[in-house]
């Protein structure tokens, strides 16, 4: 990894020009503090027709020193409040707020010419990594430190011979990670980094700057970090290479679309499509595990179940007995389905009685040779364009 | 990039895992089929003291038990304990505080060996380790064992793994010995 003041490295480049075509970006975490004051200025980009917010959080009071909002945001979804905002400056954006865990979300909903996220975590930007390099679509990541005054900004671009964000990565980076524990009651919440407004705004500002340059086809800052040490006025410029044993695949997946929708096509049918092979062509979900059997860790009580991992209804997902969130064993999930898991009745039910919906991703192969599809949007659609969508399904 | 790296840790955990079971006499660990190399297996414990709750309620000592481990596809990177340990008996109330069937809870990161598993169970159940510093998955287990005398743990204090043992044997002549 280099480090270098960015005075003798970077070319300056021209003012961006005007990008062709109507262009849709997704940012990811909308309602943080990097994402709050870079909404507003997304929706001013121009050549911007289409926003897609997701963040799952609602505003606090806490927030509203360090978030671009007012008192009456208090309480409410932050990524509605944002596409509100964004809506009042630019009535012909088509906004789509979605309140949800990024996990959580379709990945077809994610498919923008560029992906934006100001996260508040690590495990939320692998993810937020692992979405774009396999929707092969660029995306910029901005992080903030406030005890030392720093903004930053990476730009990431899935290519063949570039850097994601883990090939610089350790195993410490690895072990940081938040574990899942059975014995821990619920998820640990995230701390806020109780970054100033400022920072966020200095950090969203790089990156609406660097979006601007990558809708243009222009960008200079793709593999590369910009920092801003802002309590020195100085700035960096690191570059990043590719890591030939990054932990991450760096696969783009092609994606095909399925002509039905997940509430008419059924496991059996969609099993059929498989080429016969060795071993036998099998049905993944994009990542997500199907569980068989949910326990509950603190009284033990156990419910029958054929249902993905964050697909779950709430009635299934807490304990009928104690009200403790229910939790599923790996002998009891299964990664891949092939006909020989199948029990009986199994092979009628439809993908959407698994909580497959309308931009979800499966994949059909032997893991070697993997087709992927996409699910098209039936009666219960993927968020329509100019409305609010929520999506409360974790 | 990281099928290759996945697929060589999967051979070095099989490797590790079959060494370890060869030179272990309690230890009999099965690669599950589904997968080659294999990313499944099952440990089968037998023949080192753990406790469990009989059907009178009653702490008593038992020696076998059984944990299914599965190395999912993205484990180097991320860990999700539930999904990699599952309690499969044979006893249906083990006695521990990271024990309540389905689920074995051990400190477990991203690429943890296979080994290091193997040995964090045998010494979770014959209560070589145990002091969690909560309540853990099983309240009463935990609450029980704050209560017992710190001398009757571990329960049982024999290794995993057979000792190598060297005797010197001199022989002993008729005469000497008169």
């Amino acid at each position: 990894m280099k480090l270098n003041r960015s005075s003798n490295v970077r070319r300056a480049l021209p003012a961006p020009g005007l990008p062709s075509g109507d262009k849709h970006l997704v940012v990811l975490g909308a309602g943080g503090n990097i994402g709050s004051h870079l909404v507003p200025l997304l929706a001013r980009l121009p050549g911007v027709t289409r926003l897609t917010l997701v963040d799952c959080d609602c505003y606090e009071k806490k927030n509203l020193q360090s978030q671009a909002i007012s008192p009456s945001d208090v309480s409410q979804p932050k990524a509605r409040v944002q596409a509100r905002g964004a809506r009042r400056i630019n009535p012909r954006l088509e906004v789509v707020s979605i309140v949800n865990r990024l996990e959580n979300v379709p990945l077809g909903c994610l498919r923008g010419d560029v992906i934006l996220a100001g996260l508040d975590s690590k495990e939320s930007r692998r993810c937020a990594n692992e979405i774009a390099w396999r929707l092969g679509v660029p995306w910029i990541d901005a992080g903030v430190e406030p005890s030392l005054m720093l903004a930053r900004v990476n730009v990431y671009l899935p290519a063949a011979d570039q850097p994601c964000l883990e090939c610089a990565w350790s195993e410490r980076d690895y072990a940081e990670l938040a574990a899942v524990h059975p014995c821990n009651d619920g998820a640990a919440k995230t701390p806020s980094t109780n970054s100033p407004a400022c920072l966020g705004a200095l950090a969203a500002a790089l990156q609406a700057i660097e979006c601007q340059y990558l809708l243009a086809g222009q960008s200079a800052l793709i593999g590369r970090q910009v920092l801003i040490e802002a309590a020195t006025h100085r700035h960096f410029l690191t570059a990043y290479s590719l890591n030939p044993k990054c932990l991450f695949d760096h696969k783009t997946w092609r994606i095909s679309s399925l002509r039905q929708t997940a509430q008419k096509l059924s496991v059996g049918a969609i099993l059929k499509l498989g080429r016969p092979s060795n071993p036998p062509a099998a049905l993944a979900f994009g990542g997500r595990m199907l569980v068989k059997r949910l326990d509950c860790p603190g009284c033990g009580f156990t419910r029958r179940i054929f249902r993905l991992q964050g697909r779950l209804r709430r009635g299934d997902r807490f304990c009928a007995r104690c009200g403790r969130e229910m939790l599923s064993a790996g002998f009891h999930m299964k990664a891949r389905l092939s006909n020989a898991d199948l029990g009986p009745g199994d092979a009628d039910r439809s993908l959407a009685s698994l909580g497959l919906q309308a931009g979800d991703v499966i994949s059909l192969g032997n893991g070697t040779d993997e087709k992927y599809f996409e699910l098209r949007a039936g009666p219960v659609p993927c968020p329509r364009p100019a409305k609010s969508f929520h999506r409360r399904n974790s | 990039m990281s099928d290759r790296i996945y697929e060589a840790f999967l051979r070095r955990q099989l490797e590790e895992g079959m060494a370890l079971a060869s030179s272990s006499d309690v230890l009999d660990l099965t690669p599950l089929p589904d997968g080659e190399p294999p990313f499944r297996y099952i440990a089968h414990f037998e023949g080192h003291r753990g406790l469990v709750r009989d059907q009178g309620g009653l702490i008593v000592e038992f020696e076998k038990f059984m944990v299914g481990i599965w190395f999912p596809e993205d484990y180097l990177r991320r860990v999700n304990v539930p999904q990699v340990l599952t309690y499969l008996g044979p006893h249906p109330a083990p006695w521990h505080p990271n024990i309540r069937p389905p689920f074995l809870c051990a400190h477990i990161e991203p690429g943890t060996a296979l080994v290091d598993i193997l040995y964090a169970c045998h010494e979770i159940w014959t209560w070589n380790l145990f002091a969690t510093g909560d309540e853990g998955l099983n309240h009463a287990a935990a609450q029980w064992s704050r209560k017992q005398e710190r001398s009757r743990f571990p329960v049982d204090r024999r290794p995993l793994k057979r000792r190598a043992v060297q005797l010197n044997v001199t022989a002993v002549s008729g005469k000497e010995g008169a």
